[in-house]
């Protein structure tokens, strides 16, 4: 089992101290980069089509969510069809969401990647941290395979898959 | 680019709840994968499922359904509460 701590630090004239602000304002993030899984790469040479180009951004840790979510431009631009459908809760009602192939990367983080999950399509890139955009939550579909410990009192996480 | 606002599963699911409770009698709690009107074939785990249907189908879309009497609901609520709006 890999074990990656995040730590949210902040630089002052001492040096790198935990913030326990930061942590609060961001969330548990880490980096994330999203592309289509390998069984469909390799459908895609056969075809003599692209593979397109992975996207990278931040990816949220969400224990809040029932299932792992991608964000929709994401998906479009990786151009995949949807491999299920159904209904999301949320304070309007129901809304239909398309569920998506993905594969996730955790670059500079010492976590397998996850070859392939079903997650919803919806629209989250435009909350972002330091300027880039969360494109993924993790949700207990993921979690469920995991060790996950939030220290908000010193600013860090632990997470290990 | 492919708009996949539209719901290109529309046969498929149609097909599927049509089929449901003959394909609960036989499959219950496994993967199904359906394509058009036809059953591909079942499958223990979803990724079993994906590959299979990949291979079958390249990257034209198919469906893939768990075969369970109720669908389990899904909530997210950070996204209707606004609580990954952030900004530092």
């Amino acid at each position: 089992m890999s074990v990656y701590n995040n730590l949210f630090l902040h630089t002052g004239p001492d040096g790198n101290k935990l913030n326990p602000e930061i942590l609060l304002m961001s969330g548990p993030i880490l980096s994330v980069e999203i592309s289509i899984p390998s069984a469909l790469a390799s459908a895609l040479t056969k075809e003599n089509k692209p593979t397109p180009n992975p996207t990278t951004g931040w990816a949220l840790i969400d224990t809040g969510a029932t299932r792992s979510c991608v964000d929709d431009d994401v998906i479009r631009k990786l151009g995949v069809n949807p491999i299920g459908a159904g209904d999301i809760h949320n304070s309007g009602g129901k809304q239909s969401v398309n569920f998506f192939p993905a594969h996730f990367r955790f670059p500079g983080v010492p976590l397998p990647e996850i070859e392939f999950t079903s997650a919803i399509g919806v629209n989250i890139s435009a909350q972002k941290v330091n300027n880039q955009p969360i494109i993924a939550l993790l949700g207990r579909d993921i979690l469920r395979s995991c060790v996950f410990i939030y220290n908000g009192t010193l600013g860090m996480y632990t997470l290990s898959i | 680019m492919q708009d996949i606002t539209k719901n290109v599963l529309k046969k498929e699911l149609k097909y599927y709840e049509k089929n449901k409770k003959e394909f609960l009698k036989t499959y219950k709690g496994q993967f199904v994968v359906i394509k058009d009107n036809k059953l591909i074939g079942s499958y223990t785990t979803e990724i079993e499922a994906y590959r299979a249907g990949v291979e079958g189908f390249g990257t034209a879309s198919f469906l893939i359904k768990r075969v369970v009497d109720q669908e389990p609901s899904v909530d997210i609520p950070a996204l209707t509460t606004g609580a990954i709006n952030v900004s530092l």
